[in-house]
Formats: structure tokens, C-alpha cells, sequence
């Protein structure tokens, strides 16, 4: 038995309008990958008396906190308008309700922004990915959303939407700290707006990760950079899993903008990272073996954006 | 028990309309086992790890684990139970499970041929790297998942002429 209530919005003025009704005590549920397993977690965690079944930490991160069901529950999963791919001028927009399967399979999102693609890809397993959403995966603010770092690299735009209006933010702008948002009091995510990087722009992303499926990221990166044959012109780099949020490596972008890019200058620009990270000790790995790892990775991922891979 | 929060809900199940009430929290897997007598579709790791609870939701692979039976309302799901012939006979997936020594425990055997019913309807003649992508989401702990490949293997070959490509991207997604 629960006091919880489910709704179902027919529309996302509808959702909007249940939000603004019901808040503090509303939440909004999409795919449900990860609040679910919360959820759950909470009621076996012995705060209520009953058996404490070792679920304590609820999300698979381990270091996340464990959340009760809401009073009300807003499912925006089946919204079709915050769902789907379409592309818009110079940009990608993407719904805050897509799947991570329908975006790592998506042939156009594959052809302009093949690293946002990639990291969909990383993410669960495909039975996850069938249900797991890319709105979700920012509200829920995770350092280790996998989608983050190349969101971050593409300056990608995430739109938002409250009772009281929409409103559009840099996803830069939107992680603030360890499980905090920029997101107000009865505002969601409707969905993202992705510049389609011009031609001279390459990128890639690396996740590493303890086994091929239903992993979470030790540490995950993220470059683009602006090339002139191997000339590094403009640089942008992202991490994920090792700080309390997403973020870019001004320090390593600043090195690698004006040099020709091989492995030695790869190597030398991404000991720039650790500056930036401060990573933790969990199951997934050591602080220690996370500084490490990080500075390999954004070589290596500098290396692959310029079409050099494996020489590292 | 009927609470002011319960929901009425109908699941159409194997094809089989069924009207339920359920609480806001009850999870799809414990409506298809307990009040459906459905106990195919498996309760695992409970997070959504394990694939032992997959069932398919409008034809789509999902974990019945962590979804939650409202949030499924009006949809058609098909479990383990569904996939036989109309007489009762064995799906081709079940019969080359059955030849090639697939099942040990059978723990993960529903979700797996479901899982391999999803992928040979949208990729018919996938190749073993793409057999293998596809069912990474379902852990089996006893087989080390050879039979379950060649099992797939059989079964899409009885499906006609596979195509002679078997240089796909394993990583790549079957679109939907």
C-alpha cells in the first residue's frame, strides 16, 4: 500500500500545470532505469521498520542518496512532444523523452554528432536503453551521466519548461554542483538543442568502464576539436565520473588550441587534467587510479578526434 | 487492498485483456506473477541488471522489474507464456534453446529468447557479433553463453537465407 499517486499528462501543458499543483511533493518520472531502483531502495532501508535488504545507496552509482516515493508521480515517459530527433537550422533538437536506443541508432544524430551517439551506446545494456531517457539522464544529475561530457563539448542548449515559461540554458550552466541543477521549483527538462558542428570539427569519446555491458563509468571523456589538417585551432574537452559534476578541462583546451596535434603534445596537454578532478574512492575504482586513468584517456581520446588511435 | 491511490489499469497480456487495480507502486513483474500466474518472466536483481524479468512491452524488450505496472496501461505484453504456436508447439527459438543445451538453471531462459525474439524480427540474419551485443543486457551465470548463440544462430537460420555479410559493427544499434 501507497499514498503515492501516478498521473499520466496527455500533454506537457498538462505535465506543467500537475507540477505546478503539486509541488514539493511531485516528481517527474520518464524511463524509470534509475528512480525505480531509488525508490525501492528507500522503503527496504530499514527507515521504516522493515528488513534491511543490503539496497541502501539505491542508485547504481553507490553514492547517491536513497529517495521515497513521491506523493505524486508526474510520467512524462510517453510525451511524443518531448519526443524524437529533428533537425533545425544549424541544430539537432532532440526530446527530453528519446531513448538512449533511439539515439544511438538514430542515422542522423550517428552522421552530425557521432560522440553524443557513441555515449548512448555506452550506457546500460540494450534493455536499459529501450526505456532510459536523455532527459533523464541530466535530471538525475549523476557525475557519471554518460551523455554529459559530450553535451558539454558540443555546447549543446538544454531547454526548460514550468508553469511560469521556457526558458533555455548552456548545458555548462546547468550542473552546479553534486546533484544540483540549475532546474527550479516545478521546472523539467523538455529537451536539447545540439549545434551541428561545422565541417573542420572532429570528435571522440571514451568511457572506461569494468566490464562491456550494464557498466558505470569509472572516468568517461569527451573531446571536439576545431583541426587544420593536424592543427588543433579551437579545443574543447569534458569529463565525467571524476568531480561532483560533468565538466570541461579549460586547461587542456587552452594548451592543445594552436598546436599540432600528435602523441607527445597529447600526452603533454592532458596532464593539464588533473588541475580540474578530484575524484573519489568507490567500487568502480581508486582516486588514485581514476587521476591516473583520466590523464591516459584524454590523451587517447584527443588522439582518436584526430584520426590517431592506438599509438598511445 | 483498494486504497484512494489505486489504479485501475487493463493489460492486454499474450493477447489476453486483463482489467486490474494496482497500487501506484506495484511493479509489472509482480502483477504478471502474482495475479496472473505468469511466473516466466523472473524477479532477479530487482535494479534492473540481470535481464531475468524481460517480457516485451508493444514488441520491445523490457525489464518488468523496474516498471512500473501503471506506467504500462492499455499496452500489449507478451511474455515467455505467449510465444507458442497456436496448438501449443514450441517457438523455433525454444525448440534450438532446447537442441543446443541452452538452459542449465533456465533462470534467464525466458528473458534471453525473448531478447532473441526482438532481435531476429528487426534483424533477421544478425551476425554472432550482433547476437552477442543483444543479449548483453541478460546475464546467464551457468552456460557461458555459447549454446545460447549457437541456439540463435539456429534459429535464424531456419528463418530462410541468411545474408552472406558478416562484417557488421557489433556495437551498431538495430534501428526500431
Amino acid at each position: 500500500m501507497t499514498d503515492t499517486r501516478y498521473m499520466r499528462p496527455g500533454s506537457l501543458d498538462e505535465a506543467l500545470e500537475m507540477m505546478g499543483e503539486h509541488w514539493p511533493g511531485a516528481k517527474l518520472l520518464a524511463g524509470g532505469t534509475d528512480l525505480i531502483p531509488l525508490f525501492r531502495a528507500a522503503r527496504y532501508s530499514g527507515d521504516s521498520g522493515s528488513a534491511d535488504l543490503g539496497l541502501q545507496g539505491g542508485c547504481k552509482c553507490g553514492d547517491c542518496r536513497i529517495e521515497p516515493f513521491p506523493d505524486v508521480l508526474v510520467d512524462v515517459g510517453g510525451l511524443d512532444e518531448i519526443k524524437g530527433i529533428r533537425r533545425s537550422d544549424g541544430f539537432l533538437e532532440v526530446g527530453a523523452a528519446t531513448v538512449m536506443a533511439d539515439i544511438a541508432a538514430d542515422p542522423l544524430l550517428n552522421e552530425t554528432v557521432p560522440i553524443l551517439a557513441e555515449a548512448a551506446r555506452s550506457i546500460g545494456n540494450p534493455l536499459v536503453r529501450n526505456r532510459a531517457t536523455i532527459g533523464g539522464n541530466l535530471a538525475t544529475a549523476a557525475p557519471c551521466a554518460d551523455t554529459a561530457p559530450p553535451l558539454l563539448v558540443l555546447d549543446a542548449i538544454v531547454q526548460l519548461a514550468s508553469p511560469e515559461g521556457r526558458r533555455e540554458l548552456p548545458v555548462a550552466d546547468y550542473f552546479l554542483e553534486y546533484r544540483t541543477t540549475s532546474l527550479r521549483e516545478t521546472e523539467m527538462i523538455t529537451g536539447l538543442r545540439v549545434p551541428i558542428p561545422p565541417e573542420r570539427w572532429a570528435g571522440g569519446f571514451e568511457k572506461v568502464r569494468l566490464r562491456k555491458s550494464g557498466a558505470i563509468s569509472v572516468a568517461s571523456v569527451a573531446v571536439m576539436l576545431e583541426l587544420d589538417g593536424a592543427t588543433c585551432l579551437n579545443a574543447r574537452v569534458s569529463l565525467g565520473s571524476v568531480a561532483p559534476i560533468p565538466l570541461r578541462a579549460a586547461a587542456v583546451e587552452k594548451a592543445l588550441e594552436g598546436r599540432r596535434i600528435d602523441a607527445g603534445v597529447a600526452r603533454e596537454c592532458s596532464r593539464l587534467v588533473q588541475q580540474h578532478i578530484s575524484p573519489i574512492d568507490d567500487l568502480r575504482g581508486s582516486a588514485e587510479y581514476r587521476r591516473w586513468v583520466t590523464e591516459a584517456v584524454v590523451a587517447r581520446t584527443i588522439l582518436k578526434a584526430v584520426g590517431i588511435e592506438g599509438t598511445d | 487492498m483498494l486504497t484512494s491511490c489505486s489504479n485501475a489499469i487493463v493489460l492486454t497480456v499474450n493477447g489476453e485483456d486483463h482489467m486490474l487495480v494496482v497500487e501506484p507502486n506495484e511493479l509489472l513483474v509482480n502483477v504478471l506473477r502474482n495475479e496472473l500466474g505468469l511466473t516466466g518472466a523472473k524477479y532477479g536483481c530487482g535494479t534492473g541488471q540481470c535481464g531475468a524479468c524481460t517480457v516485451l512491452i508493444d514488441g520491445q524488450p523490457v525489464l518488468s522489474c523496474i516498471t512500473l505496472a501503471v506506467a504500462v496501461d492499455g499496452k500489449e505484453i507478451t511474455t515467455i507464456e505467449g510465444i507458442e504456436g497456436p496448438n501449443g508447439e514450441l517457438d523455433p527459438i525454444q525448440e534450438e534453446f532446447l537442441n543446443e543445451n541452452a538452459v542449465q538453471c533456465g533462470f534467464c531462459t525466458p528473458g534471453m529468447i525473448l531478447v532473441a525474439r526482438d532481435l531476429l524480427r528487426r534483424n533477421p540474419h544478425p551476425t554472432e557479433t550482433e547476437i552477442r551485443h543483444h543479449i548483453k543486457g541478460n546475464i546467464c551465470r551457468c552456460t557461458g553463453y555459447n549454446g545460447i548463440v549457437r541456439a540463435i544462430q539456429k534459429a535464424a537460420a531456419r528463418q530462410g537465407e541468411p545474408q552472406s555479410d558478416g562484417t557488421a559493427d557489433g556495437e551498431k544499434e538495430v534501428s526500431r
